[in-house]
């Protein structure tokens, strides 16, 4: 079928950590792809940002980069949001996973993505690209084992709950018809524009209060920001992606030991940080009672970031990127040190300091 | 059931399929490599359709096994890396408790299946949507009534019920399964099973000995799904119910019509010249050699070399049952009879359901039950028809082995083995069986020992069977509670030396024809490298360490006039009802000892003729 070549796109969450570096990447092209290294000369993107963020960023990367403010909460800003887009891909990256309340989990993840789906399709939207999580499958049930496309839900928590919701929400338009729909699963996320829970970590391994739960063997899948920028933009030129899930991740998953390493390592060898070499050592029952903590405090309708991320710290959230190498032609190359020394070169230009 | 039983269940599965997958995952192809979560999607979806009997206990067990290893490991066996699991895999695979073995290769078994399954070329499943009559549920629900119901529609039911429509009744057939026909997969293939088997093949005689058997729940039954060989009734079996089951109407001249009939009707034919798989020759030659008869048994096959596969495999869906639409009978598929009952001691009353939930309330002049050898006494006896219903299953045990030759003897274009040594029949008859990849690796799963690499060896391996007559007899009861009956069987001492016996002469039948190494069906005893180790061999095949199977199971209700052993008369008619026929391998008084699928066609169209008659 002859595809009318349309090269309009919207991304919303557009100054989150991966959709600014989403928007850069359509704009710019990603270098290391050939299907993606020239981008259309009228390639135009429209970024959605909440009201009161700071769009200068995003205008400084070109004029083709049109700003609009509102929130997915509101019906009237996701109808501008689409306004004479129509036959435009809609990267959908906003959503929420640290909010102070669960409610917000729901309200955002999952009743937002709905009423933004409702307007794009109003709009004539070709296809939305939506991005999801591991936590709709939550963690790996053997230490060797990979997530894909065959793994069937068993949310993690509310997050894991709100977006496999919002998933099964997303899956059941598409096969309405009304409109395409790929829903990409990218695990824990690191690369240039981190928020501050990222440098944070840095410091923490520099410091010797990385906390390794257990052994510190399990695996953990990462994605490196271009990576799922490349995986998703494919996302959105692949015919056969239609109605499909793709995991997007670096191409094999690290244990948490050679991540702490491999961040001390560069800390210490590259960017002139003195490291403490020692880890926090705790037992792997300390995950156990994090993961209560936090399932209780969930329960009250609290959430806290710190019990939240040391539940899991013990976890196996490991997956396979099989089925987008094959059917994407998904080629992940940044791994694991490359990208954490791209991250650190970016603190560094930015002035944050470690 | 409990969600989180069900997860824990899951989890368990999944650390089972990761273990086997890394472990017989053959390698260099790439579907193959991890992880492996649609091969825990397969064996999750097969153990869903177990018997339910069989179902929650395995489900209990395997998370029993899971808990039990907190006990030495410290963790459960499904959090445990991978080295540790298979550790504690192969120390319960050579468990005394056989409960414990059964669950391992419960679940090696269909990992081994699925996986090997991707090394044999698989068509296109594009035809694995049922073909449409036009007459659903609904259809039936409006007319109600009919003068014939025909439930099933194996070879017994869809003889029976053509040619009544043929002569103008308004006949019924209703069936379980779908209407699939023959192309809507590979035939003998890890699809097929799930499409066209009852439980999608787990069925399982209970006993001192289990002995797994397979049934066809679709439209055409067993015909669909068997290799199609034939025989006739040997004589002196026909004398032998006529002796002792008062069976009437069975002298050479009364029987001989129905079977030339039936040989026409479905194309019973030889192989053309050169067509013969290797594998099959082999056996032939290593009989020669031994001075013991064999032969070519005669398929329903049209042959014709210039086509794929040397022309076009027969069965119902092939032959009776477009003669049966034809006729203007009715076929509602999908739909399972749940019982019937009498109703103002003249009409049936039949209550059936859909897995859709339609419930449908029909009533039947006559009714024919043809659900084959465990479905129809189960249905009987469910309907509270119960003398001599299911007192009486006989079955032809079989145990295998698999032979490696020098040089190549299989393919993936094989076909299907047609010799048979029958120089110790009745006693014993041996054969080549299916031997794609994956059954050779199943037949292998008794011999860890011995490294296999079966995707490069596969071509020189073929698996061959010894199929006894045997003496001994089973029960089906339905159980409260539970759709699937109960099938016991107790196979005597003598079964178990005949067994033995008929292990030991295939197997010098093969080293004859040039085997280098045979691998019996039976654990512990290893492979054999020449005919010297044949002595190592057991006289009679152990109890729990053989996997016996069986693909003939009959004379659950046998006919005769002697009703103290017979649940219907000579023509098929229960004993105290009018109306009430049975006419599917049920009424096979004893074992044959040959395959029975010719005997069941004879009898249905004998026994069809006969009531029309009337």
């Amino acid at each position: 079928m002859e595809q009318t070549v349309n090269n309009k796109y919207i991304v919303t969450g557009a100054l989150g950590w991966l959709g600014i570096s989403l928007v850069q990447s359509l704009i710019r092209g990603l270098a290391d792809h050939e299907a993606l290294n020239t981008p259309a000369p009228d390639t135009r993107v429209r970024a959605l940002i909440l009201p009161g963020q700071d769009a200068s960023a995003l205008r400084k990367i070109s004029d083709r980069v049109e700003i609009i403010t509102g929130d997915i909460r509101s019906a009237a800003d996701c109808t501008k949001l689409f306004q004479g887009y129509s036959g435009a891909t809609l990267f959908h990256t906003a959503g929420i996973i640290h909010p102070a309340r669960v409610k917000d989990f729901y309200d955002i993840n999952v009743q937002g993505t709905s009423r933004l789906l409702d307007s794009a399709i109003a709009a004539g939207v070709k296809r939305a690209v939506v991005v999801s999580s591991n936590s709709p499958c939550g963690c790996n049930p053997q230490p060797d084992h990979l997530f894909d496309e065959n793994s069937p839900y068993h949310p993690y928590m509310n997050y894991g709950r709100s977006k496999m919701e919002m998933e099964m929400a997303v899956s059941k338009m598409g096969k309405l018809g009304r409109i395409e729909t790929v829903i990409i699963r990218p695990p824990w996320f690191y690369g240039p524009n981190q928020p501050p829970r990222q440098t944070l970590f840095f410091q923490m391994v520099r410091d010797g209060k990385a906390p390794i739960v257990g052994d510190g063997r399990n695996l953990r899948s990462m994605g490196y920001i271009d990576n799922l920028c490349q995986g998703l933009m494919l996302a959105a030129k692949s015919e056969k992606a239609n109605g499909k899930i793709y995991w997007i991740a670096d191409k094999r998953p690290y244990s948490m030991n050679e991540v702490i390493d491999t961040i001390e390592r560069l800390l210490e060898n590259e960017f002139g940080q003195k490291c403490a070499h020692k880890r926090m050592k705790l037992p792997g029952f300390a995950s156990e009672v994090a993961l209560m903590m936090d399932a209780t405090l969930q329960s009250l309708g609290l959430y806290h970031q710190k019990i939240h991320v040391l539940s899991e710290m013990n976890k196996t959230i490991a997956c396979s990127v099989g089925l987008a190498e094959k059917e994407l032609g998904y080629k992940p190359t940044v791994a694991l040190e490359e990208g954490m020394r791209r991250s650190m070169q970016w603190c560094v230009q930015q002035g944050i300091q470690f | 059931m409990n969600p989180w039983i069900q997860n824990q269940f899951r989890q368990i599965v999944s650390a089972f399929c990761l273990s086997f997958g890394n472990t017989h995952s053959p390698g260099g192809i790439p579907p193959l490599e991890g992880p492996y979560n649609d091969l825990t999607e397969f064996v999750a979806s097969q153990h869903s359709r177990m018997a339910g009997y069989l179902r929650t206990p395995v489900m209990f067990a395997a998370i029993a096994f899971d808990l039990a290893s907190v006990v030495t490991q410290g963790k459960r066996f499904h959090k445990l890396e991978r080295s540790a699991r298979l550790r504690l895999i192969e120390s319960w695979k050579d468990s005394r408790v056989s409960a414990k073995r059964d669950l391992i290769r419960y679940f090696e078994s269909l990992s081994v299946l699925e996986l090997l399954g991707r090394l044999s070329p698989s068509r296109e499943e594009t035809h694995s949507q049922p073909i449409k009559t036009g007459f659903g549920p609904a259809d039936a629900a409006s007319q109600g009534s009919f003068e014939v119901i025909v439930i099933g529609s194996g070879p017994g039911g869809a003889i029976t019920a053509t040619l009544l429509a043929e002569a103008g009744r308004n006949v019924l057939m209703i069936e379980e399964g779908h209407y699939l026909g023959l192309d809507s997969c590979t035939a003998f293939s890890r699809n097929e099973m799930v499409q066209k088997y009852r439980n999608s093949g787990q069925t399982l005689a209970m006993g001192r000995n289990k002995i797994a058997y397979v049934e066809g729940r679709c439209v055409g039954g067993g015909s669909e799904i068997n290799s199609g060989l034939y025989h006739r009734t040997p004589p002196e079996v026909l004398d032998q119910w006529r002796r002792e089951y008062g069976l009437q109407g069975v002298a050479p001249g009364e029987m001989n019509p129905h079977f030339e009939a039936s040989e026409k009707d479905v194309s019973v034919s030889l192989l053309p010249p050169g067509m013969a798989p290797a594998a099959s020759l082999r056996l032939q030659e290593g009989a020669a050699r031994m001075n013991w008869k064999s032969l070519e048994v005669p398929r329903w096959f049209k042959y014709n070399p210039s086509l794929a596969g040397g022309g076009r495999r027969q069965s119902m869906t092939e032959t009776f049952i477009p003669r049966f639409l034809r006729a203007g009978g009715r076929l509602l598929s999908n739909t399972r009879v749940d019982s019937f009952r009498m109703e103002n001691g003249t009409r049936w009353r039949i209550s059936a359901s859909t897995p859709e939930g339609y419930v449908l309330d029909l009533r039947a002049e006559n009714l024919f039950v043809c659900g084959g050898a465990i479905q129809t006494p189960a249905l009987l006896r469910k309907s509270g028809i119960t003398t001599n219903v299911g007192d009486s299953l006989h079955l032809h045990p079989t145990v295998k082995v698999i032979a490696q030759f020098p040089e190549a003897v299989n393919s993936a274009a094989m076909g299907v083995p047609v010799h048979q040594v029958k120089e110790f029949q009745p006693r014993f008859t041996f054969g080549c069986a299916i031997s794609s990849p994956a059954y050779l690796a199943l037949g292998l799963l008794d011999h860890p020992n011995d490294s296999i690499n079966i995707s490069s060896l596969w071509p020189q391996l073929a698996s061959y069977y010894a199929m006894i007559t045997g003496t001994g007899s089973g029960t089906i009861r339905s159980l409260p509670g539970f759709q699937d009956p109960l099938v016991r069987f107790h196979l005597t001492d003598s079964d178990r030396r005949d067994l033995g016996a008929g292990l030991h002469k295939l197997c010098q039948a093969l080293f004859a024809a040039g085997a280098e190494k045979l691998y019996p069906a039976i654990a512990r005893v290893g492979s054999l490298s020449s005919a010297d180790e044949l002595s190592r061999l057991p006289n009679q095949v152990p109890t729990g360490m053989s996997n016996l199977m069986t693909i003939h199971l009959f004379s659950s209700c046998p006919m005769g006039e002697n009703k103290s052993k017979c649940a219907a008369d000579s023509f098929g008619r229960v004993h105290g009802f009018k109306n009430l026929f049975v006419a599917d391998a049920s009424l096979l008084c004893s074992a044959p000892g040959v395959n029975p699928q010719g005997s069941i066609m004879a009898f249905a169209r004998r026994n069809a003729l006969h009531f029309l008659k009337k």
